[in-house]
């Protein structure tokens, strides 16, 4: 059944090729679709052997509690894109394939499948990034991702030299650990690569401010998602920690530059590409402070993740449509950009209010007071900043020469309600925080996760 | 051994990506690290003594090299195809824009348009 | 500076991989296959008990190409080339989303001995890109060289006759035959209860009319990737037709 999750859009991609007119409507239903099937029709712990050979010589896809919170919020962002941003129509059938993948790379248990699954996102967010003529930026970020994708190439065909099976849960327990830490290592540095970090994420602020309504948006918020999601999935449950100190470093130097340089940036959209890999070391700096099984500081470094990616997404949407012209005729989308701008400080009532105190008490708890210390300076950096281009967007002044510019009605409704979502779960933080503490809870259990695949598909 | 010389290859592909000024070099050296990636893939699988894994009448019984390694080349070849003809496309779109593919000519151009 | 940074950063990763990564492969031309899953791929004995295959005259088998490779890319790990094929068609379709810049056609000069001798070739070249994609379960190659030999000759027609147009049919073919790959897959699901099942019967290892759905899948997928790639090289040189 859980095949159906990437089966579907996958068809519906290939049959939209000669109709590009439909794809307005076919890319909506089609995570919909898929939005059903997760809240309707599968429950976690399944798994399905494709092709019905077995687990150790065939491709696996398992479902547990670990990614089906993960799985419900790709498919919810993705439906939020199909309403609210417009793209031409030829990318409605790339953004289905890419619907397909995500869910593909979420659900795989192999490590080829999941190289495979990767390059396919990689392609859409090439493709993605050289929108508004900005391909310059998108060549970099190609060469940079092609570099990422052969290292993990490496790493995955050297799971296979060193367990005799391609299959994540059997190779885990087959292969010994020295030689888990090596592949690991290969893995580790496409990963950073992906999620911005960054010396190796030097290709995020050009694309991610090309200005268009869809790329950073996408990028920025589904696809960082899954690349977490499969960063907790390989260190935490498979491999084992690896390198944690040398990535805690290199995460905490990262957000230490990108707080400055979106300080001195002159231009909206490199402040929020900025802001954006910012956020994204954060969490890098408290997975690997947690990575030896602290739980109350994973599952607080993913409310961090949660608030970071829909504050991401409203900011880059409501960028995208205007441009920096100002708030006065959009009072929507500006209600909505000052709210998650809040959040993103983190004053309370807010979701990022309960983010950053649980992150802090957890890492107070676990005896840690370097990132403390940054992540309180980065907050006052951030405060900074932002609270300066929410003045100068909301009282900028309107030259009346310059035609107006409104969000369609789809973007204003998506942006409001993630923004006023944003604000409920200041008041009510346990709605998240109870999947937030069961991901946290399964994702360091190897036992579980291979005992399920011993047990075999249905 | 042929892990050196994949491994070298390697080297010189990453050596040309960092130092290249020419757009389309760089593109060329990634090539050259997708090649050497493959080769070093198919060499984990060999056996010494054994065949080319098809049943046929030279080979009526098994006694095969290792054929998934070269399963995983087969996509990874394709995949770097793809990755390939993206990026002539974007060369292309780099050269009606900019008017050049070198480095330093488009970020002298950038600094005249801002 | 440049060359500098170049150098360091290369003389890191090579070292990083003969020195650590190196030694913890196994020799040369020295593996142990027992220990892999290919030795179970090689015996087709992952459902049952090991017994010896022998060309042409083992049947009934849980899976029927005589070439293990394609056995292991279009029945035991089928899913990564249905993500395979989807890579192609989002380069190609990429392609196509950013061909509309290109205004002026590449015009070739024609040439008399390249056009007469295009005329004697073209069919051979289809008819043997068609052979390989047949005969992937029999003999090395399969859809990809298969489909992309086929593109080669229309690569070569189109050198050598300058009027030459791609037309729509090729993005048709696409399409068909991608969706055909998903609907086989599903049919399997249908009546085997799992995605891309094997369904029909596997026949005798080593003849044309064996290995079930393999020779279905290898065509369709040759079908798929000849009209890609055809239409990929036609969108580098004259842009987007629409």
């Amino acid at each position: 059944m859980i095949t159906l999750l990437v089966a579907v859009p996958l068809a519906f991609a290939f049959a939209t090729v000669a109709f590009p007119k439909l794809n307005k409507y076919v890319f909506p239903l089609v995570t919909l679709f898929n939005l059903t099937l997760l809240i309707g029709y599968v429950h976690p712990t399944q798994v399905v052997e494709v092709g019905k050979w077995p687990a150790l010589y065939g491709i696996v896809l398992l479902l547990d509690n670990v990614n089906y919170p993960f799985l419900i919020l790709v498919n919810l962002i993705l439906l939020a894109v199909s309403i609210s941003a417009t793209f031409q129509d030829k990318l409605g059938t790339l953004l289905i394939v890419l619907t397909a993948a995500l869910n593909g790379l979420l659900l795989t248990g192999d490590f080829f499948n999941a190289f495979v699954f990767l390059e396919i996102i990689s392609a859409v967010a090439y493709i993605l990034s050289a929108q508004n003529k900005n391909s310059y930026a998108a060549f970099k970020y190609l060469i940079f991702g092609a570099i990422a994708g052969t290292l993990y190439l490496i790493g995955a065909v050297s799971m296979y030299v060193y367990a005799g099976t391609l299959n994540m849960g059997y190779a885990g327990f087959i292969a010994s650990h020295e030689y888990l830490e090596i592949a690991g290592i290969l893995m580790l540095i496409a990963l950073l690569i992906e999620l911005k970090v960054l010396p190796l994420g030097l290709w995020a602020p050009d694309v991610y401010s090309n200005g268009s309504t869809l790329t950073p948006v996408i990028l920025g918020s589904a696809i960082t998602l899954t690349m977490f999601y499969f960063y907790a999935r390989l260190f935490f449950n498979i491999i084992g920690p690896v390198n944690t100190n040398l990535v805690y470093v290199l995460a905490i130097v990262s957000l230490i530059f990108a707080q400055l340089a979106a300080m001195k940036q002159r231009t909206l959209g490199r402040t929020l590409s900025y802001l954006a890999i910012a956020g994204a070391s954060t969490v890098m700096a408290a997975f690997s402070a947690g990575a030896m099984g602290d739980e109350k500081l994973i599952s607080a470094a993913l409310l961090y993740l949660f608030n970071d990616i829909i504050a991401v997404f409203v900011l880059f949407i409501i960028f995208g449509y205007l441009n920096g012209k100002g708030f006065k005729d959009n009072t929507v989308a500006g209600i909505a950009f000052s709210l998650v701008s809040i959040s993103l400080i983190g004053f309370p009532l807010t979701a990022g209010f309960w983010a950053k105190i649980n992150l802090l008490t957890a890492l107070f708890e676990a005896g840690d007071y370097i990132l403390p210390a940054v992540l309180l300076a980065a907050a006052v950096i951030q405060a900074g900043y932002l609270i300066k281009w929410n003045v100068d967007l909301w009282y900028v002044d309107n030259d009346s020469e310059t035609e107006e510019i409104y969000l369609p009605f789809g973007a204003q409704l998506v942006v409001l309600l993630f923004a006023l979502a944003l604000v409920v779960i200041g008041f009510m933080p346990d709605l998240i925080k109870a999947y937030t503490d069961k991901i946290a809870s399964h994702i360091f259990d190897f036992k579980t996760y291979f005992d399920t695949i011993l047990k075999g598909g249905m | 051994m042929i892990y050196y010389i994949a491994f070298i290859l390697i080297g010189v592909g990453l050596y040309g990506i960092v130092s290249q000024k020419n757009l389309f070099k760089q593109l060329v050296s990634l090539t050259i690290i997708d090649t050497a990636v493959n080769i070093f893939i198919v060499s984990l699988g060999y056996l010494d003594g054994a065949e080319a894994p098809i049943y046929s009448y030279v080979t009526p019984v098994a006694n095969f090299v290792d054929p998934l390694p070269q399963a995983l080349v087969l996509t990874a070849i394709v995949i770097g195809v793809g990755i390939l003809a993206l990026a002539s496309m974007l060369l292309i779109h780099i050269n009606e824009e900019h008017g050049s593919v070198d480095v330093e000519e488009i970020r002298a151009a950038k600094e005249v348009i801002e | 500076m440049r060359r500098i940074w170049a150098l360091l950063i290369t003389a890191v990763f090579v070292y990083f991989l003969i020195g650590i990564y190196l030694p913890t492969l196994p020799e040369f031309g020295n593996i142990d296959m027992f220990r892999r899953v290919s030795f179970d791929y090689i015996s087709k004995s992952t459902t049952r008990e090991y017994q010896p295959v022998e060309f042409k005259h083992s049947k009934g088998l849980e899976e029927g190409s005589a070439n293990v490779v394609t056995s292991i890319v279009v029945n035991y790990r089928s899913f990564d080339t249905l993500g395979e094929v989807t890579v192609l068609f989002t380069a190609a379709l990429g392609v196509g989303i950013l061909a509309s810049i290109r205004k002026r056609r590449v015009e070739f000069e024609e040439h008399r001995v390249l056009s007469v001798a295009t005329g004697i070739v073209f069919p051979l070249i289809l008819l043997f890109g068609a052979y390989i994609f047949i005969h992937g379960h029999l003999t090395p190659g399969g859809g990809f060289p298969g489909g992309t030999v086929i593109a080669l000759g229309v690569l070569l027609l189109m050198l050598a006759k300058n009027e030459f147009k791609v037309t729509d049919v090729a993005k048709y073919t696409e399409q068909i035959a991608g969706s055909g790959y998903v609907l086989v897959g599903l049919i399997g699901m249908a009546i085997a209860g799992v995605f891309l099942a094997n369904f029909f019967p596997t026949g005798i290892v080593g003849e044309l009319f064996s290995a079930g759905v393999v020779p279905i899948v290898y065509t369709l997928i040759g079908f798929k990737v000849g009209a890609e790639l055809s239409s990929l090289v036609s969108e580098l040189r004259e842009g987007d037709r629409a």
